[in-house]
């Protein structure tokens, strides 16, 4: 058996994009890579930010601002990596806001227990995905529902489900727009592995 | 890093996040998607690194929808979506869709990044060639389906279940992808089999060169660069490889012509291999009849031809019970 491993950026040459970390490298290690940590970071911020409602725009700054850095090279250990940028995120807004002080921020070390467990095991997570989707479908209301079934299992346009449910295009829109929303919160969010475990 | 380049420009990351979904879902569920749209987006895109990382979030999860695909009734030959349900039976489709779980398990689609073009699809025993208009042909093997996505500056094909023999025209500037359970197979120009079975996947290839890696978010990222001879097995967290010489790959994709050739193949699985392909299966009784082997070349679609040689050769013992031909001692 002549296997060989390596990671997924190595395979170059054969893409459309000589450049090993175009934009769609990117993306891909962030879907692959930071996105699962989702609930973990989540969790990091709420504990060391006083206001919750600042979570979601600290949340999408720190993908941000691990996105810059991979587009120059991908970190080793992503989850630390992310937690990290979390923590300097937290010391910046704290020095610009000079309200609370440094000592409120936890170190990030204090978290390494996590980053050492892979967390919820995650091959078992892919094959439970239609499972978690349906769960997660479940969970939004009745008329986004419809609509995201219409589209998903009966493969519906949007013009379609809008006959078919009998409104208007731009209702359509709202609908699976919230819908997509709403599923990434309950994928990605902390309570996934609650559902996980539910299950 | 400079903090200001990345932190949002209008107004948080909620607003952000409504507009990139107002982008995904306009390109997936509307049929209006113009260049003029897709060069907006990119523009959008380019503009702040947290535009980039909201709109990948939400793409992630549309991706992942497109799994729920698999609970849809499948017409056979035919695209989907020619026969509409009235709707009254929606609540019931929900319904069922729960039971069906268990039943799909892992024998997942795994999605794409954009829609998903065409389905193509054999029924039990069905064998057919697709002419793509790149000039590339595919052709499927028995209860196979697939979406073929091929139009300027495109070549994109999902896997869903079965097996398919490529063969596809060289175009360096536009790769060829097919996509099949979490992993993703790139190539050239080549000639090339997969085959997928509750996860597992198989890639063959006979000429040029393809990659195959990983393509499933929260999943170890592993990848290999195939070349001809190789054979590649990969599930959910594992490539291996192995070199086949030419006489044995013939042989493995001998169902192209309608034969399944077995070189000293146990007895089990040449029923196995037989079931794939025919209605009435063949069901081998007792460990020691399933250990014997077999040469054989076998047509596809004619079971009898191996029942007959299992009673004349083997001495076995053969009994036709309608849907299931069992042999035993």
């Amino acid at each position: 058996m002549a296997g060989t491993q390596d990671s997924g950026r190595d395979f170059t040459g054969l893409g459309p994009q000589d450049d090993p970390l175009s934009a769609r490298d990117v993306a891909a290690w962030f879907v692959r890579e930071v996105l699962p940590l989702e609930p973990v970071l989540t969790q990091y911020l709420q504990r060391n930010w006083h206001n919750p409602s600042d979570i979601v725009d600290l949340r999408q700054e720190v993908y941000a601002r691990v996105c810059l850095s991979a587009q120059k090279k991908f970190p080793d250990e992503p989850q630390r990596f992310v937690l990290a940028t979390a923590r300097n995120l937290l010391i910046d807004r704290l020095r610009t806001a000079r309200v609370i002080p440094i000592e409120a921020v936890a170190d990030v070390d204090a978290l390494d227990v996590a980053t050492e467990v892979p967390g919820p095991d995650r091959i078992a997570i892919a094959r439970d995905e239609l499972r978690r989707l349906q769960a997660a479908l479940d969970r939004l209301p009745a008329r986004c529902r419809e609509a995201m079934v219409l589209a998903h299992i009966d493969g519906l346009s949007g013009h379609e489900i809008a006959q078919r449910m009998d409104i208007s295009p731009s209702m359509v829109s709202a609908h699976l727009n919230n819908g997509l929303r709403q599923l990434a919160n309950i994928m990605y969010g902390e309570d996934a592995e609650q559902e996980n475990r539910r299950e | 890093m400079s903090d200001k380049s990345s932190l949002s420009p209008e107004g948080g990351a909620a607003a952000i996040e409504e507009r990139a979904a107002e982008w995904l879902q306009r390109r997936r569920y509307w049929k209006d998607w113009s260049a003029q749209d897709q060069a907006a987006l990119e523009a959008w895109l380019a503009e702040s690194m947290t535009h980039a990382v909201a709109f990948w979030r939400l793409e992630s999860v549309l991706d992942r929808a497109e799994r729920l695909s698999v609970l849809r009734p499948q017409k056979f030959q035919r695209p989907f979506g020619i026969a509409r349900k009235r709707p009254s039976r929606m609540a019931l489709r929900v319904a069922a869709v729960l039971s069906l779980i268990s039943a799909v398990g892992i024998a997942m689609v795994y999605p794409t990044l954009q829609p998903r073009g065409q389905a193509y699809a054999t029924s039990l025993g069905g064998h057919t060639t697709i002419k793509l208009t790149d000039g590339s042909s595919i052709e499927l093997n028995t209860s196979t389906l697939i979406h073929a996505d091929v139009r300027a500056g495109r070549r994109y094909v999902s896997i869903e279940k079965g097996e398919a023999y490529f063969d596809i025209v060289h175009d360096a500037k536009h790769p060829f992808i097919v996509e099949v359970a979490g992993h993703r197979i790139t190539d050239l120009g080549t000639k090339f089999s997969v085959r997928e079975e509750t996860g597992r996947i198989e890639v063959t290839l006979l000429e040029g060169r393809a990659s195959i890696a990983s393509a499933r978010p929260g999943v170890q990222a592993h990848s290999a660069v195939l070349t001809p001879g190789d054979v590649a097995v990969a599930t959910a967290d594992t490539i291996s490889i192995e070199q086949k010489s030419k006489p044995t790959l013939a042989k493995e994709l001998s169902w192209r012509r309608g034969f399944l050739v077995f070189d000293g193949a146990p007895l089990a699985a040449v029923a196995a291999e037989l079931n794939r392909y025919n209605r009435e299966k063949l069901v081998i009784a007792g460990d020691d009849v399933k250990r014997l082997t077999i040469d054989a070349s076998v047509p596809t679609d004619d079971i009898h031809a191996f029942t007959r040689v299992a009673r004349d050769v083997f001495g076995l013992h053969v009994r036709d019970q309608g849907n299931e031909v069992v042999i035993s001692r």
